[in-house]
């Protein structure tokens, strides 16, 4: 092989260690970390729970639109003593494309609650990111508080219920009786009318 | 004589608005009749009403009942896409199964401030409608629903309203189940490293190499809004080399929409357009190693389908004097965090 040929490989293989690495640096740029979480509670919809009183939900994590598996680390926020994890590991796995990964919460009324009490808890998810070998590597977290109130809702009532149908039937049939009655007095005025016209003759 | 008339038009008043009372059940049996009073839609031509009511007089209406949720409530949305819905439930028409129409049941589910979801071939005829999945008795029969619910319709209550009509045109509807759908707090960060050119020490506005698109992948409105506690904040720490002393403060560098705009002048760089650009420096940082953690000003990211992505630029915007030359990173002291609540 002359030093020419030579010459042409190195630059090749020169070119070749480039274009790889071009390609690992694009590559990790759209690297795409997407993560989410669910939660049956949130700040307009409190939990109600009793005094003594013991509840079970689940927040879930999703990952359905991230181009990489992460993991999630959970705490609790608040008022401890009210909020505890269920599972004793509390960092999750959330694979690419998962969308049902359970978190079980328990809440826990203390005995000496009182009606209205009121108390702020929550969980917050770090994703745990992995070190790439890049300046800033940026993860998401997501705090999901909510208050437990000690005491029942307050009944909602249903904009759209049978209760609105059968108000609207009554609305409708005191209509149809107002026409009909309008329809008979201006009868009677006519058969009046007529029968004044016919006695003046 | 004028006394006997006064008397025989009481006598004809009083039977008249008898009859009337008599009547008005059958005539507001007919499906939406005085609706259509209302709406004008009773215009004197083609008085097919007429028809339809004395059918419907002789005909036992169906009758729907329960609806039942196919998956426990309340329901989670899917990340970024959208969800089958499914729930069921049973019509009964005492004239037997075969009087109801297989394909006249169809859905929706509304809630007030959301746009409504449909399975109704009568809304959109592509839709496909409720199907019948089997006979109850020889009564009834049991019709299964799917709506798609969408990433970033609102959590809260929701109605569900079904209909069905038998061959006589008697309609039944049932609008009192309520489902809840959860609030899901998703985002998507890309790219989820931000790389930057060689800097030199004293160099200023250094402009990360890649912005950072952040998009509302949920149903919960980032709202930007301190008041609301719905703010993107941004957990940022100080850079450090593998070995060394010198680092790169977190007080250091800026984040801010690069798209923004009003009096965003689109330098992400400038640390006094408070509205779009933020500071990663807590007010009561000393001068030296510094994180920082709080709101990102003007990162308002709504639950839609369109503008909900945002594009932050990072900069650098002041490189310390004293950095000794080695690659800084959060490899050892702790990745940037962006905190949605």
């Amino acid at each position: 092989m002359d030093n020419i040929s030579l010459l042409k490989m190195k630059n090749k293989t020169k070119f070749g260690i480039f274009g790889v690495f071009l390609l690992l640096l694009i590559i990790s740029s759209f690297n795409v970390s997407s993560s989410g979480v669910s939660s049956p509670y949130w700040d307009e919809n409190p939990m109600y729970a009793q005094p003594d009183e013991v509840k079970e939900f689940s927040y879930t994590l999703q990952n359905m639109v991230g181009t990489e598996n992460i993991q999630m680390k959970a705490e609790t926020e608040g008022d401890k003593n009210i909020i505890h994890l269920v599972d004793t590991n509390t960092i999750y796995n959330v694979p690419i494309g998962s969308s049902d990964v359970k978190v079980p919460v328990k809440i826990t009324v203390p005995k000496d609650a009182k009606e209205g009490d009121e108390f702020q808890v929550g969980v917050r998810f770090t994703a745990i990111s992995e070190n790439k070998g890049q300046p800033v590597t940026i993860g998401a977290a997501f705090s999901k508080g909510f208050k437990v109130i000690v005491g029942k809702p307050t009944p909602i009532v249903n904009e759209n219920t049978n209760a609105e149908v059968g108000k609207s039937l009554l609305s409708n049939q005191v209509i149809g009786f107002l026409i009909l009655v309008v329809i008979l007095i201006i009868l009677l005025f006519a058969i009046k009318y007529f029968h004044k016209k016919r006695e003046n003759k | 004589m004028i006394k006997k008339l006064k008397k025989e038009t009481v006598i004809l008043f009083v039977i008249l608005l008898f009859l009337i009372f008599l009547s008005i059940p059958q005539v507001s049996s007919y499906p939406r009749f005085f609706d259509r009073l209302k709406e004008n839609l009773i215009t004197g031509e083609a008085p097919t009403q007429t028809a339809t009511l004395s059918i419907t007089v002789g005909n036992n209406p169906p009758v729907i009942g329960n609806v039942t949720l196919d998956e426990a409530d309340s329901i989670t949305l899917t990340e970024n896409g959208n969800k089958s819905f499914s729930f069921s439930f049973v019509v009964t028409d005492a004239d037997g199964l075969n009087n109801i129409i297989n394909g006249s049941a169809v859905a929706n589910i509304s809630r007030t401030g959301e746009t409504s979801r449909y399975n109704d071939t009568f809304v959109n005829p592509n839709d496909g409608g409720c199907k019948a999945v089997n006979n109850v008795g020889t009564n009834g029969k049991n019709f299964s629903c799917i709506i798609n619910v969408v990433f970033y319709d609102a959590a809260g209550s929701w109605n569900i309203s079904v209909r069905a009509n038998d061959s006589n045109n008697n309609f039944a509807q049932n609008t009192t189940k309520t489902f809840t759908i959860q609030e899901s707090t998703n985002i998507a960060l890309n790219p989820s490293t931000i790389t930057y050119p060689s800097v030199t020490p004293n160099q200023k506005n250094v402009s990360a190499s890649i912005n950072l698109t952040i998009t509302n992948t949920g149903n919960d409105d980032l709202s930007g809004r301190e008041s609301t506690g719905e703010t993107l904040n941004i957990t940022a720490i100080t850079l450090v080399p593998s070995t060394g002393t010198t680092f790169i403060p977190a007080s250091n560098f800026t984040i801010g929409e690069v798209n923004s705009t009003g009096t965003h002048i689109m330098d992400y760089c400038d640390p006094s357009i408070t509205a779009n650009v933020t500071r990663l420096r807590n007010v009561t940082d000393a001068v030296g190693f510094s994180n920082f953690t709080g709101a990102i000003n003007g990162s308002s990211l709504l639950a839609q389908a369109v503008g909900n992505i945002r594009s932050f630029g990072i900069c650098l915007i002041h490189a310390p004097n004293d950095l000794a030359s080695a690659t800084y990173s959060t490899a050892n002291s702790g990745a940037w965090t962006i905190l949605a609540f």
